[in-house]
């Protein structure tokens, strides 16, 4: 055994490196408590490199899903789904003011990021470790958003890309980015690479970038995406090109075997839908318009129409299911996810919770990331 | 080493002698490394010393023996369930009076299988512990002045330090 860790004066009898394997694999909620047993602990705890082992573990071993759901107050309240198939309610009650009428934006390495509709206020918040950090900023009400991280540059931020009435060559963009390092906004220049792009959604940051899905003049299918190191954007073709698949695709990003994957649902008519799932890959050397490839990871052929939601474990997430509540599939009972396994092709309904609105799910896993630097240097 | 050798004998730190099979043994790297290097034929008297107590061996050497065959051969899927259910079962036992002393013997004997298997354990024994209690376990003095406890319990509202 290295001495050098034997001596630590974490239990002095077992050495770091083994305290860390088990703190690892112990929930967050836990940890946060074991802070409190002496200062050893309590700086282990808030080491950024163990935050980073332990959320990398997590993220292996028990990635969850997050259920976003808009009740019938408007207000927006928070559950996780784990890898048992277990629903964890989320703690929100500090934050009801804010989260009435809010969004959801993203979800990365256990921080939310969510813009509320009624003020300028974006949330960063870890709701593990019951923190959050709001921001302040004036947008235009047609403004889109991103959350992404980087791990080049160790830093979260958050985008914003309004635009401001139309020129001759299109719309006029304006794109601004917030750090969560420096707690500063700042504007981005993109030349004209945004002129005649419309952009459809809210961005998903994924490996070091942001992207968004939009369009190009003549409706054309583009993926929009930023790159948080060099700041720089780019326009990649997306697989869905033929223009009769447009007018019924149903579109969104998420991850798959650590890529960024597109969700697609197209229809050929005559209650026939195509759900497909393509995986981006990015060629480092080519610097042209071809080193960006897609593949088409699955693909299924089912008579029902449900959006794809995200890709969780090895089951595609879909919602809005009314085809199969009238066709009465399941006993259904309130807002629920269908479950595509992508090895067997088999449905699953799942129940999460009664009676809202409207829900989104997003990829979730709990760690101990900070949202305030500040904070930690405090402690 | 002579290919006929099946079992080599192995001294604990108390100085007890231990019999392992060369299967069992292959688990772990330091000792797979020994047979490599150690003479265990017949005419060589020498015997290593494993930096680990009489009884945490005895449990280690028990691990090592009942995962070895499977090991080797490649388990099936009813094999895997029914070693699992031995692993638990193994698992049973005492927080600090042998479990750590495992834990830091499969790490030291770089045994995956058994220091996952063993970390694992403690984190679900003590998922449910209140700080007093790991305090007790691991004889950790509470070290925080009471201001650092005050500023802690401000930013931590729903957490104590008993």
């Amino acid at each position: 055994m290295k001495q050098v860790e034997m001596e630590c004066g974490i239990a002095p009898w077992i050495p770091l490196e083994v305290i860390r394997s088990i703190f690892k694999r112990l929930p967050v909620r836990t940890l946060i408590k074991w802070q409190f047993v002496c200062k050893d602990w309590k700086d282990l705890l808030n080491d950024p490199s163990f935050i980073q082992e332990h959320l990398q573990y997590s993220a292996d071993t028990n990635p969850s899903l997050l259920f976003c759901r808009l009740t019938f107050h408007s207000t927006l309240e928070f559950c996780t789904v784990d890898s048992e198939m277990q629903v964890l309610p989320i703690e929100s009650l500090s934050l009801i003011e804010f989260l009435r009428g809010a969004t959801v934006i993203g979800s990365i390495n256990g921080l939310v990021c969510v813009k509320s509709t009624n003020k300028f206020n974006i949330l960063v918040w870890n709701p593990a470790i019951s923190k959050f950090r709001l921001l302040t900023k004036e947008t235009n009400i047609c403004a889109t958003m991103g959350f992404g991280f980087c791990s080049i540059v160790k830093d979260y931020k958050v985008e914003i890309i309004s635009h401001h009435g139309y020129s001759s060559t299109g719309l006029i963009h304006q794109v601004e980015v917030y750090s969560l390092s420096t707690h500063s906004w700042k504007k981005v220049e993109f030349g004209r690479l945004l002129d005649d792009v419309e952009i459809s959604c809210d961005g998903f940051g994924t490996n070091g970038a942001i992207f968004w899905l939009g369009f190009k003049k003549g409706n054309v299918h583009v993926l929009i995406s930023y790159y948080i190191a060099t700041e720089e954007f780019a326009l990649i073709p997306t697989p869905i090109s033929a223009p009769e698949l447009i007018d019924s695709l149903i579109c969104t990003l998420s991850v798959y075997e650590n890529k960024l994957a597109l969700l697609s649902h197209t229809t050929s008519g005559n209650f026939e839908y195509t759900l497909c799932l393509w995986v981006m890959e990015e060629s480092k050397h080519n610097k042209s318009e071809e080193r960006w490839s897609w593949t088409k990871k699955y693909s299924v052929k089912h008579p029902y129409y449900f959006r794809p939601s995200t890709v969780w474990r090895n089951m595609i997430v879909c919602k809005d299911v009314e085809e199969l509540r009238e066709r009465k599939v399941d006993k259904l009972i309130g807002d629920g996810i269908v479950l595509v396994n992508l090895t067997t092709d088999k449905l699953k309904w799942f129940a999460v919770r009664r009676y809202g609105i409207d829900f989104e799910t997003l990829h979730y896993v709990e760690s101990l990331v900070p949202v305030d630097k500040i904070h930690i240097e405090e402690l | 080493m002579s290919s006929s050798v099946e079992a080599i004998t192995v001294l604990s730190s108390d100085g007890d002698e231990f019999k392992i099979t060369v299967s069992a043994a292959k688990l772990s790297k330091p000792l797979n490394w020994m047979l490599e290097d150690v003479c265990f034929s017949d005419d060589c008297d020498e015997v290593p010393t494993i930096e680990v107590n009489s009884k945490t061996l005895v449990k280690v050497i028990e691990y090592c023996e009942k995962h070895a065959p499977r090991a080797n051969s490649g388990a099936s899927d009813s094999d895997a369930e029914e070693l699992k259910k031995w692993d638990i079962e193994f698992m049973k036992m005492d927080v600090k009076d042998i479990l750590f002393h495992i834990l830091m013997a499969a790490n030291y004997l770089h045994m995956e299988g058994l220091y996952d298997l063993a970390c694992q354990t403690a984190a679900d024994l003590m998922k449910g512990m209140t700080v007093s209690q790991i305090r007790k376990i691991f004889h950790i003095k509470n070290d925080f002045s009471s201001e650092e406890q005050e500023q802690l319990r401000r930013q931590h509202p729903g957490c104590s330090f008993d």
